[in-house]
């Protein structure tokens, strides 16, 4: 059993653990090392202290995540349910042995470079490569595409192991995602070098924005039973969740008597694909057309996302031209977002994009107006339309 | 003994008909339109004629202070057209609309009828056959023997009311039209009645407390028709109305304590059917049959759950339901309570015994006008609008968004006696 929902949670090959890396003269260094071409060697460190990765399997044993299993009806306590542990421990996951231990460890890592039994000894030899490590279980996460999907397996869900609307009913926080923004938050433990570059020139948004639709597409097509209501997870929450009153601010969609699918991330990819590779945004638009228009996902559909997400990922593997990011940008900034979670998006998506094309200084007036679309964006309930609209025609002046 | 005899005939012929009554957007009969019956001479008298069975001057309070005067208007208001605009009907001359809006049999014949709204005849029925005859001073058996809609029936007037403003597989105000903007369709019978205001003659029977428990069994049998209506049950959701509002429209702020309790049946984030459309069926139907009543209350939530569910023979589920529903309100209407039955009721109503979880909004307003009914009832008098003891409730109620069940159920409870 455990092997099995080893394999779903993206765990090939056998763990080793987080102490197997942490030796002082490996990744457990005191300090970032200068003498090193590709690591900084204080990894552990930086993840142990300051990664909110490293608390995850503990978070189950806070209050909260109890009254999350009680109302969810989850047999309990949270960190003996699989599917708490399959993201907040994901080793306990991997081997069983390591359960225990594995809690106070949370995401540590192998859930993100891969179990690491088969190249962990000879990773360090004199001679041996990058890609021979990946030839056997090491994840390629120089590569934002190859990141990204293993990020997704938690931070937006992986078949039945997903945060639905059950779990978020219970109170579990919402699940949103952006590549290149969440990279940024996260505390470092890398460093730019030759063979990471897509990381720190704009692509890593992009190929975020691609995974993040192809993964929207194959979560919500994903076989149940026939006669199964759909996730309410898949609909715009605010579609729902709003006050009652004569004056409706929300659009009906196609689907009529249907609430609103969320397409939150349909903006900033359109907008890239607009710029990118047109042929395929013409496709992208008409297949969310007609998801929005049914209220529902269809396999086609979710076929044409899927296709245009791999080749964008494929385009996202070498640099873009000169003015590609900015153009992107201008498309985006003109776009009034649907809902909550787009207007989330596209600000992040427009912060990354201003580095992108080169606006690093976080005192430039874009960046500054930027900043400003966030206060709106404190509460999903509380979204203020108006300030946001506000705040983004100030962005549009700076951009 | 000839007068005994009419009684039984009438009756009979009472009973019969009334089973067979049509209501009048349905029936064959032609309607003439509120001129055949606005003269002064007969219902538009300035004043009311105080020694007959009518006043007469039905047409003018109706043509003043009836809102139903008013409903074509609506469509044609500010919020009716947006409304249309949002479906995509143009709200003045759409069926979806006209249905209820005003007299649809109207529709048919001249068209300026259609301003005047709901008439007298989308009520008491095409005038074709019984206008003259009743003008001679026809009997009422005889005016409903010639298809006048037999309005003074609690039942029958009930079911009347409910075509239009509960609705029918038909004519309903579905999920999409509240949507668009339309307002959410609520009734009670007794409180509906004083407020229309009334153009009838008042009676001693039934009391309040009896036009409050007809209409909720009339309710709760058409609420589970729509329920059990084909067209509620294509594509993956079944029709959202059918659902209690709060279930969905409810602030989702990030905290795992409710604000205020939804469902009081599984767990958090799974919609829930509106409680209201039987709760307080069963309210009344328990003075009568409390074991019914109590299979009933476990039925709905059978089949509250399959539906959530989705369980494969929900659409079945959905027609034995409506199917049990029918047959508690066939056996139990009509209804007659005694003083200790209006008690009985009252402090259910008010859970005296505290045995209900706390109501949701839908119910705390249908709570309201059962306590208001009740205690008219109780304490013989017309109207309770403006008692003290119900305006925390009508007060609590005012609000979808505010509701705090907590203090509405205190509130409720003063009504019950101190021991």
């Amino acid at each position: 059993m455990w092997a099995v929902l080893g394999a779903s949670a993206g765990f090939a090959g056998d763990y080793t653990g987080p102490g197997a890396c942490a030796s002082a003269s490996c990744h457990g260094s005191a300090s970032a090392r200068s003498d090193s071409a590709v690591a900084l060697q204080n990894e552990y460190g930086t993840w142990r202290r300051e990664d909110r990765h490293a608390q995850a399997g503990l978070v189950l044993r806070s209050a909260l995540a109890r009254r999350i299993v009680a109302q969810a009806e989850l047999r309990g306590p949270a960190e003996a349910v699989p599917r708490c542990l399959v993201c907040h421990a994901p080793a306990s996951i991997a081997s069983a042995t390591e359960r225990a231990a594995s809690l106070d460890d949370g995401v540590s890592c192998e859930a993100c470079h891969g179990a690491a039994a088969s190249w962990i000894a000879r990773h360090t030899e004199q001679g041996w490569t990058h890609a021979a490590s990946v030839e056997r279980d090491l994840r390629d996460l120089r590569d934002p595409s190859v990141a990204v999907e293993r990020c997704l397996d938690c931070h937006l869900g992986r078949g039945d192991d997903t945060v639905d609307h059950d779990l978020l009913a219970a109170g579990h926080p919402l699940l949103t995602f952006d590549l290149d923004t969440f990279a940024t938050t996260l505390p470092a433990h890398w460093a730019p070098h030759d063979d990471n570059g897509a990381w720190f020139d704009g692509r890593a948004w992009l190929a975020g924005q691609a995974a993040v639709a192809r993964r929207v597409a194959t979560q919500a097509t994903r076989p149940r039973a026939p006669t199964a209501w759909p996730d309410f997870a898949l609909y715009e929450c605010d579609a729902c969740h709003h006050e009652i009153n004569r004056d409706p601010s929300y659009p009906l969609h196609g689907g009529g008597e249907r609430p609103a699918l969320d397409a939150w991330f349909a903006p900033g990819w359109l907008a890239a694909l607009d710029v990118v590779m047109p042929a395929r945004a013409d496709a992208v638009r008409s297949a969310l057309a007609t998801v929005a228009t049914r209220g529902e996902w269809d396999a086609t559909s979710a076929a044409t996302i899927d296709a245009a997400a791999r080749a964008c990922a494929e385009r996202a593997r070498t640099p873009l031209p000169a003015g590609a990011f900015a153009a992107i940008g201008r498309a985006l900034v003109t776009r009034a977002p649907g809902s909550f979670r787009s207007a989330q998006q596209q600000a992040w998506g427009l912060d990354a994009l201003a580095v992108a094309r080169g606006t690093t200084d976080d005192a430039a007036p874009a960046r500054v107006a930027i900043g400003r679309l966030f206060p709106a964006l404190k509460s999903l309930v509380r979204f203020d339309h108006r300030a946001y609209d506000a705040a983004l025609n100030e962005v549009r002046t700076a951009w | 003994m000839v007068k005994l005899l009419r009684y039984v005939v009438a009756t009979f012929v009472l009973a019969h008909r009334l089973h067979a009554a049509e209501l009048p957007a349905e029936s064959p009969d032609r309607h003439l339109g509120v001129t055949a019956c606005n003269s002064v001479l007969c219902h538009n008298a300035v004043a009311p004629w105080r020694q007959g069975r009518v006043r007469l001057d039905e047409y003018r309070i109706w043509r003043r202070d009836d809102a139903h005067a008013r409903a074509y208007d609506a469509l044609l208001s500010t919020d009716g057209q947006r409304i249309g605009q949002r479906v995509g009907v143009v709200a003045e001359k759409a069926p979806l609309c006209l249905d209820c809006h005003t007299d649809r049999a109207v529709a048919t014949g001249a068209q300026h009828t259609l301003r005047e709204g709901v008439t007298c005849e989308a009520c008491h029925g095409g005038a074709e056959r019984w206008l003259e005859s009743h003008a001679r001073g026809a009997s009422p058996e005889d005016n409903l023997a010639r298809g006048m809609y037999p309005a003074r029936d609690p039942v029958q007037r009930a079911e009347l009311c409910v075509s239009c403003h509960v609705g029918t597989a038909q004519k309903q105000v579905t999920h999409r039209l509240l949507a668009a903007g339309h307002p959410r369709l609520v009734f009670e019978l007794d409180t509906f009645t004083a407020r229309e205001p009334p153009h009838a003659v008042p009676k001693a029977s039934p009391t309040s407390a009896e036009l409050w428990a007809t209409g909720q069994g009339v309710v709760a049998r058409a609420r589970a028709a729509l329920l059990a209506s084909p067209t509620a049950w294509r594509g993956p959701w079944p029709e959202l109305s059918g659902f209690d509002c709060a279930t969905c429209h409810r602030d989702a702020r990030d905290e795992a304590a409710p604000a205020r309790p939804i469902s009081t049946n599984g767990r958090m984030g799974v919609p829930r059917l509106d409680r209201a459309a039987i709760a307080p069926w069963l309210d009344a139907l328990a003075t009568r049959d409390a074991a019914t009543a109590a299979a009933l209350a476990r039925a709905f939530d059978d089949f509250d759950a399959a539906v959530t569910r989705g369980a494969p023979d929900r659409v079945a589920r959905a027609a034995a339901w409506s199917a049990q529903v029918n047959a508690s309100v066939a056996r139990t209407l009509p209804i007659r309570f005694t003083a200790a039955d209006v008690e009985a009721v009252l402090r259910r109503v008010a859970d005296c015994d505290q045995r209900r979880p706390a109501p949701t909004y839908l119910e705390a307003e249908q709570l309201t006008m059962a306590a208001q009914a009740l205690l008219a009832t109780r304490e013989s008098v017309a109207s309770l609008s403006a008692d003290a003891r119900l305006a925390p409730l009508f007060a609590g109620t005012r609000r979808f968004w505010d509701f705090a069940p907590t203090g509405f159920t205190t509130g409720l409870r003063t009504l019950c006696p101190h021991d």
